[in-house]
């Protein structure tokens, strides 16, 4: 198989910037006070869904630095444990790139499978980290409808990056791969 | 073939990335560390970045909120003849009240002015706009655009319109971080009306807090009023908390009546509690006297020898 020429550097770094806008905008949202106190339902984790979207479509346009710096703005600005969610998302998001090459020939389902494995995962980590570090961790059905909810925007995250913003999979030639132009 | 996840990068570049990802746990490893142990730097960071970003989350939050409050209105909108009828039974029912307040008022008045009573110490507040809230499960804070240069203070008391909302846990310049009342570390001394009873409020990620401590259980009804008992003098006394609720297993919660779920606006007291008298007597005993007097000096003289009553003899 052979993988699509790398983007002239210009791209990458109009890409970069493109992330880092998105995550921004993606932390901004979820901060935003739409429903505050127990009973609201959780934002997704949007930040997650655009970084593993493009982690996925693109390894290069997401580089682990920048993964790293949006996870810290995040856990800092939404008061979450700081330097946690950071590094789930940041070990996440190369457990994903890893397998970029492999995914660009499955179906969205199979990498919506992998993805929602892939967040369970994240969620798994920090709610064990907190509890063994005896910060109260929070409920596990609160953490159960985040994933749900999460997972429900992922999809159109996907869509998102992928017709606006044209963020399509890297080996695009990819023989066997229906690719989101079939499915549509 | 190239492998998964190979760039096709050469030996370095990967072991340029391992590096890397093992700096980056650390460097993370490290924070969570820190938030774990000194918490209040880690605050004071949060709040300097929320300086930084401030007006970007209030160009996205602003859309945001005025979206779902459209959402809001046309729900309203879909029900108004009912909320209409509902409303005028209200009024019917708060005109009675109405006159009962006045009555009560002019009376309070003039007892107040009977008893020379000193009234609340100066609060005054400022109002802020809520611009970002945690939105996750790990905790309950929510994010005003009023700071240090509006004169909230760590430790300020925030309340919406009926009752209490939480309390400040950060500042920084423009903006501040109320911990609310239903977060894992919540803690808020109340009073428990009409028993007086004192209990403390204790978030723990339920709508309704726990009171916890409450000195006695057996005075304490479903419906009591819950208020800020003013102890630990950092809020005031008297703020409106909720009510007492009893759950099925015995254990006492208490409904907020502060209103999470359109929480728009906070207003952030800035309290300062009266003078306290917390040492005895201070200034009425007259300073010790020397260790050898034991009591004031006769002259001598002032009493002729012998006619001192004689002293208790057993009768």
């Amino acid at each position: 198989m052979r993988l699509a020429p790398a983007l002239p550097p210009g791209a990458r770094v109009l890409r970069m910037a493109l992330l880092t806008a998105l995550g921004l905008l993606a932390i901004f949202v979820e901060a935003a006070p739409i429903g505050v106190g127990p009973q609201a339902i959780p934002s997704p984790d949007l930040l997650f869904c655009i970084v593993a979207a493009i982690a996925l479509r693109q390894p290069a346009s997401a580089p682990a630095g920048l993964v790293l710096a949006l996870g810290l703005v995040r856990d800092l600005l939404t008061d979450l444990p700081v330097g946690l969610g950071a590094l789930a998302l940041l070990v996440a998001s190369e457990a994903l790139r890893a397998r970029s090459a492999a995914m660009a020939r499955r179906s969205l389902v199979s990498e919506w499978a992998l993805v929602a494995a892939a967040f369970l995962a994240m969620l798994a980590v920090q709610w064990a980290v907190l509890f063994v570090t005896f910060v109260q961790p929070p409920y596990l059905f609160d953490l159960g409808r985040q994933w749900v909810v999460t997972m429900l925007a992922y999809a159109p995250v996907v869509l998102t990056i992928r017709w606006i913003f044209g963020i399509g999979w890297r080996a695009a030639a990819a023989p066997g791969r229906a690719g989101l132009k079939g499915e549509a | 073939m190239a492998r998964p996840g190979d760039d096709r990068t050469g030996e370095l570049e990967r072991r340029l990335r391992r590096a890397f990802l093992l700096a980056a746990a650390v460097l993370c490893l490290g924070l969570f560390a820190l938030w774990r142990i000194d918490n209040p730097r880690v605050e004071r960071l949060r709040m300097e970045l929320a300086d930084a970003v401030l007006p970007g989350m209030s160009w996205v939050a602003g859309p945001i909120e005025v979206a779902t409050a459209m959402l809001r209105d046309y729900r309203n909108f879909l029900d108004v003849y009912e909320q209409n009828r509902a409303l005028r039974r209200e009024i019917q029912r708060l005109r009675a009240w109405r006159e009962t307040a006045r009555a009560l008022e002019e009376e309070n008045a003039q007892l107040r002015a009977l008893n020379h009573v000193r009234l609340a110490p100066r609060t005054v507040f400022v109002t802020g706009d809520v611009i970002g809230d945690s939105g996750g499960p790990f905790s309950q804070t929510v994010l005003v655009n009023v700071g240090e240069r509006d004169g909230v203070l760590d430790g300020s008391a925030a309340v919406d319109g009926a009752g209490l909302v939480g309390r400040v846990v950060g500042t920084g310049e423009t903006a501040a971080r109320v911990l609310l009342l239903t977060d894992f570390s919540s803690r808020v001394p109340v009073m428990i009306r009409p028993s007086g009873r004192r209990a403390i409020l204790a978030g723990d990620g339920a709508s309704a807090p726990r009171l916890e401590f409450v000195d006695a259980v057996d005075e304490v009804r479903p419906g009591d009023q819950v208020e800020t008992s003013g102890e630990g003098g950092v809020f005031p006394p008297g703020l409106p908390v909720g009510r007492v609720i009893e759950m099925p297993d015995g254990g006492l919660r208490a409904t907020l009546a502060a209103d999470y779920n359109r929480l728009e606006f906070v207003r952030v007291l800035r309290y300062q509690p009266d003078t306290r008298i917390d040492r005895p007597a201070g200034l009425i005993v007259p300073p010790a006297p020397a260790p050898e007097q034991f009591g004031p000096m006769l002259p001598q003289s002032a009493l002729p020898p012998g006619t001192l009553p004689p002293p208790a003899v057993g009768n």
